[in-house]
């Protein structure tokens, strides 16, 4: 084999195995500079649509930037969905799913009518890329999968730092793993198919064989190879939500990092977003929250669960996108993280979607199945040993001519620490889809991201009468209505008191009265699918055509109704 | 104000040269005179410590760390004397105040500490060695708009507080709409109280028409003759809310890193931490001197020398900490009467994201707070109670009956009649002036008690046995001589910046093993280093008043070596040894 081409291969996502040519997808993988470069022509091309608006720099200095699209007048109030793609460094491939996302919009504008109700009543925010940085490495050389773009620590506690980072030691173009034989290494390969590697389970009577670490030199030799990298801190992992102080991955405060800061000021200088939907590695559409234990008070921050009736709708939201998007579990814990954040503190619907991830597959592949992302629990007989997710990744790989995301373990003289082997998964072969299931997964979300916007809160008013009791007395009532499916805000929103109540404001002419009532009511609960709040007044003048209700909110529209006499 | 700073520093030049005060030699003039009996606004506080800056020009350099909302300067005024290096190699203490814009005496308490050490620098051989084996970051306000707003516009004791960026306190869409209203434009926001005869909840004190006592329920039915209506205010924004929502409405020491809560859990926190300019300035500067290793935040009020934890389900503090916080804070309570050594969230009450909560947890570095005045102090014997009448006594016997804005009718849009009055902004937190100096100068010298526990570090005792063939044995003895550890254990245990590193060189030699003794009496006893044996890295540190043995084992040809010591938090230390 020819570790050169398969690594072309695999940067060129052509799946290198596969007997017949796929078709080219549209979702191509695109650097910084191609992704201005869209988002500049996108804002060329429909003026009148879309609007680019800087987020902020990240550390290294390059533009985070958003998308805003929107047909129509920004009208105060006006609803607002925000998409966030690539806030995890490696799911770099999502900032070309929310870039076609952003196409889609555009190009659907004057021919889907759902497409064009839309943006005429809601605005839609993308951030197709948040971690900027550590994006780049997917088109540097050698290909890393780098996960972390903030400052490091001294990993090993040596006094140094940074001094022994992962590297390309055997120069085939990107960084690995290496197996280094070693009788303290609690590693071996795994019976069932030697390329895996399982952890030695001594009451099995299983030896580790060798240390399993990322391909690179010892460089300070100290007898460990890329223990001490040179960034570590993780832009997901430096929200406030849940935040863990004085781990390596997580910043020295929450928003220490650029990106994240300005994430966070993106988000509350746009009051208007309502919905946050994220790709990355987080889901929770498919599988759905956990429910706060029902003494959660509303003294101690949630760390762990949302409460009841949020659950419900976010079980809703999974249900629907069982039947309009695709996706897998979600890896990793949400602590630390923008989605956590958005949800826990700033109560905004939060719907994580992790779009793709290397399926698992049991040993005996069918050929035909293209789904199978996760598999049910082997049905063997119990003395067998169950498959590891590796072992079933890998099976997944040969079964569908993937091959070339797994690189042979191959015997390399490692200058500092002898004989060792440099092999698996190449870098970003666990997240990025094959060029075949790209475009589905493109249009499957796509219509699964118009359908939430769809879902928006929005006020209206009805029945805004008044009845004359005589003598200039009049009872002045309306009711506060949200037809959507959303109410106006969630249970957390409302723990947590940051999104603005509906103001209800009595407007009254020059020499009318109030006799009973407040001036200013504020509604901070109105259910969705036909929620009411009512409201009511007596005023003394002469005449009520005069007077109006005024409703306005951050984000679920504004309305005025002048009392029908009756 | 500006006329008040020029007519002070004229009096400054034209007062002739008195002849010592507290705490120097009789016969010591200082060379920059500040008047210690009043307070300062922002200007005038950052025109005393530029006049330091001008008198020890070598001493003392000022920086703008960074801009308040209002776009007021925050800045950090560093000691440090040069002819004994850069104040990063040494270890230094961060001394500021005023976080909360109207604990206005804070500012004056960092500045009395700088004015102190210098002008005893020259005579004082305690303050001489303290200066030149330290430095020292002064941030006389954290929040310079609060203190600006405080002296400059109607206030009450404990309003002020906060910052100045607008804030939307009864989220209505409208921000500062509804702030309390000096109506009768004394430049002071008092009491609201209106006469409702036989209907009311007080009563006035027949002898003193200031007092008003509440009417205890009763079955009777008896009543006051006065409600009590709030503070001066309107209904500014007709909402149906009287002073709803003031300027900013936010606590700047909420906003801190470690135990951060939002807003709805802990008031005032804000959206994330460190969100407003201020804080974040602050941190930043921080952040980037790991040399701090001693931290005094000052507040007012309460005579308090308080520490974290800050909240309970922190935990508590590493056990080898809390005996120096103990060490200092029981010395401060001798040195600071009617103060008390607390812990926070055990004895006053739970703070998430506290300042000097964050440096002791988030930075490992030993941090008090002092709330700076106990009304206590007003008598001094204790007898008297600050809470009772006793207070109109001491203002009408100590203060001529200048701290109480007595009831005066005014009309009131909403309530009509009403009547205005009520202490005045500078009564209560802030001491009277008469007892300014005092406060100030125990509380500096206790900052330099806190100064002079950070650790240094020195080598001795280094010993070379002859193990034959050539072969040397090297003990040496590096020894912490104060009570703040190099590292402390919450440094130690969370990792927290860079261990201590303990290392031996020399030319023509080898070192083919090291390590750190764990028995004074058998030199067998020895945690040898697994790899580098002539570069040992401490985690650990060294500890309050520790010794730590080292013992090498060399070989070769040279006859002398350099050992050394690294460290965050101390001056690196070496001497050279002979081998033989």
């Amino acid at each position: 084999m020819i570790i050169g081409s398969l690594f072309l291969a695999l940067l060129h996502f052509t799946p290198a195995l596969a007997q017949d040519p796929a078709p080219e997808s549209r979702i191509k993988n695109v650097d910084q500079r191609g992704l201005q470069l869209a988002l500049a022509r996108l804002a060329t091309e429909r003026p009148a649509l879309v609007t680019v608006l800087p987020v902020g720099l990240s550390r290294q200095g390059r533009r985070i930037e958003a998308l805003r699209i929107a047909a129509g007048e920004l009208t105060p109030g006006r609803p607002g969905v925000l998409l966030v793609a690539n806030i995890d460094g490696p799911a770099v491939w999502t900032s070309a799913l929310a870039l076609d996302h952003a196409r889609e919009l555009t190009a659907r504008y004057s021919s889907d009518e759902r497409v064009k109700a839309l943006l005429d009543s809601t605005t839609v925010y993308i951030i197709p890329r948040v971690d900027v940085d550590a994006a780049e490495a997917r088109f540097a050389a050698p290909l890393h999968e780098v996960v972390a773009s903030g400052p490091g620590v001294d990993d090993d506690r040596d006094g140094l730092q940074g001094e022994d980072p992962p590297a390309d030691i055997d120069g085939d173009g990107r960084i690995l793993w290496m197996r280094v034989f070693d009788p303290k290494g609690e590693w071996l390969p795994d019976p069932l198919d030697p390329r895996a590697t399982i952890k030695a389970d001594r009451a099995k009577g299983q030896r580790g064989v060798f240390k399993l670490v990322r391909e690179g030199r010892d460089a300070d030799k100290d007898g460990e190879a890329s223990e001490d990298e040179l960034l570590d801190t993780v832009l997901n992992r430096n929200f406030p939500q849940g935040w863990v102080e004085h781990a390596k991955d997580s910043g020295r405060f929450a928003t220490e990092e650029p990106g994240a800061r300005a994430l966070c000021e993106f988000l509350l200088l746009h009051k208007d977003i309502a919905l946050v939907m994220t790709y990355g590695a987080l889901d929770n559409v498919v599988e759905k929250p956990k429910a706060e234990a029902k003494q959660a008070r509303m003294s101690t921050n949630p760390a762990d669960g949302i409460p009841e009736s949020d659950v419900a709708i976010y079980a809703e939201f999974g249900r629907r996108f069982g039947a309009t998007g695709r996706g897998v579990k979600g890896e990793g814990k949400d602590v630390g993280t923008f989605q956590a954040w958005v949800q826990a503190q700033r109560g905004l619907w939060t719907v994580n979607v992790r779009p793709w991830s290397l399926p698992l597959e049991e040993s005996k592949p069918k050929k035909e199945s293209k789904e199978g992302d996760d598999a049910g629990p082997a049905k063997k007989g119990a003395e067998q040993e169950k498959p590891s997710d590796e072992v079933k990744r890998l099976h997944w790989l040969d079964a569908h001519g993937e091959g070339a995301r797994f690189v042979p373990w191959k015997p390399f003289a490692h200058p500092e620490l002898g004989q060792v082997e440099i092999g698996g998964f190449a870098p970003y072969a666990l997240i990025e889809p094959p060029d075949s299931e790209r475009d589905e997964i493109a249009n499957k979300n796509f219509d699964y991201l118009v359908e939430l916007a769809g879902l928006l809160p929005r006020v209206k008013l009805v029945d805004t009468r008044a009845k004359d009791l005589g003598d200039g007395l009049w009872n002045v009532e309306c009711v506060l209505v949200n037809d959507s499916m959303l109410p106006l805000s969630s249970a957390l929103a409302q723990r947590t008191r940051a999104v603005r109540p509906a103001r209800v404001t009595l407007a009254l002419p020059q020499g009318a009265q109030l006799l009973a009532g407040n001036v200013q009511e504020l509604v901070s609960e109105l259910a969705g699918s036909g929620g009411r709040k009512e409201l009511r007044w007596l005023v003394r003048g002469k005449e009520p055509s005069a007077i109006r209700v005024l409703v306005d909110t951050d984000h679920a529209g504004a309305v005025s109704a002048v009392p029908e006499v009756k | 104000m500006e006329w008040l700073l020029v007519m002070t520093l004229a009096l400054a030049q034209s007062t002739p040269p008195q002849t010592g005060f507290p705490g120097t030699p009789v016969g010591h003039i200082p060379k920059v005179e500040i008047a210690w009996n009043r307070f300062y606004d922002l200007p005038e506080l950052y025109a005393h410590f530029d006049r330091l800056a001008a008198a020890y020009p070598t001493l003392v350099k000022s920086q703008v760390i960074g801009h308040s909302i209002e776009n007021r300067e925050i800045r950090v005024y560093t000691l440090n004397d040069p002819a004994t290096g850069a104040d990063t190699e040494k270890p230094a203490m961060w001394i500021d105040g005023n976080v909360h814009g109207n604990e206005v005496q804070a500012g004056e308490a960092v500045l009395y500490t700088l004015w102190y050490l210098l002008e005893n620098r020259a005579t004082n051989d305690d303050i001489g060695r303290l200066v030149s084996n330290s430095a020292f970051y002064f941030c006389p306000s954290q929040n310079p708009d609060g203190r600006a707003h405080w002296f400059g516009k109607a206030h009450d004791n404990s309003s002020s507080r906060t910052g100045v960026q607008p804030w939307d306190d009864d989220g209505d869409g409208r921000f500062d709409e509804d702030p309390p209203n000096d109506l009768d434009g004394d430049g002071m926001i008092t009491q609201m109280r209106k006469y409702v005869p036989g209907q009311g909840t007080h009563r006035q004190d027949p002898d003193d028409p200031r007092v008003l006592t509440p009417v205890a329920p009763n079955d009777e039915g008896r009543k006051g003759d006065w409600i009590m209506l709030g503070e001066e205010g309107l209904d500014d924004d007709g909402d149906g809310r009287v002073n709803e929502d003031e300027v900013g409405g936010y606590d700047m020491n909420r906003a801190w890193p470690s135990m951060w809560e939002p807003n709805h859990v802990q008031y005032g926190a804000g959206p994330f931490p460190l969100y407003w300019p201020e804080p974040l300035s602050v941190a930043r500067f921080v952040l980037a001197h790991p040399n701090i290793a001693a931290l005094q935040s000052f507040h007012n009020a309460g005579g308090m020398i308080l520490r974290g934890p800050g909240a309970e389900s922190y935990g508590e503090y590493e056990r080898a900490d809390i005996r120096v916080f103990d060490e200092l804070g029981k010395t401060g309570e001798k040195m600071l009467p009617f103060y008390r050594y607390m812990v926070i969230w055990k004895d006053l009450y739970t703070v998430y994201g506290g300042f000097a909560t964050w440096g002791y947890e988030g930075l490992g570095i030993i941090s008090f707070t002092n709330e700076l005045w106990s009304r206590d102090q007003q008598w001094g014997d204790g007898k008297n109670k600050p809470e009772s009448t006793d207070r109109y006594f001491f203002d009408d016997k100590l203060l001529a009956g200048s701290g109480f804005v007595d009831w005066h009718p005014i009309d009131h849009p909403l309530y009509g009649k009403i009547e205005v009055g009520g202490w005045r902004k500078d009564v209560g937190r802030v001491p009277p002036t008469f007892m300014i100096e005092e406060m100030l100068h125990r509380n500096a010298m206790f900052n330099i008690e806190h100064a002079k526990a950070m650790p240094l570090v020195t080598i001795t005792d280094a010993t070379t046995t002859a193990l034959g063939d050539g072969l040397l044995a090297v003990d040496v003895v590096f020894k912490n001589l104060h009570a703040i550890p190099t590292r402390t254990a919450q440094a130690a245990k969370r990792k927290i910046g860079v261990p201590d590193t303990l290392t031996i060189s020399g030319k023509d030699i080898d070192v083919l093993a090291g390590g750190f003794r764990t028995d004074r009496w058998r030199p067998e006893r020895i945690q040898l280093a697994e790899r580098n044996p002539a570069r040992l890295v401490r985690e650990a540190g060294i500890g309050s008043r520790e010794e730590v043995r080292v013992r090498w084992f060399v070989r070769g040809k040279g006859d002398r070596a350099v050992v050394s010591w690294q460290g965050e938090k101390g001056r690196d230390q070496s001497l050279e040894i002979k081998l033989r």
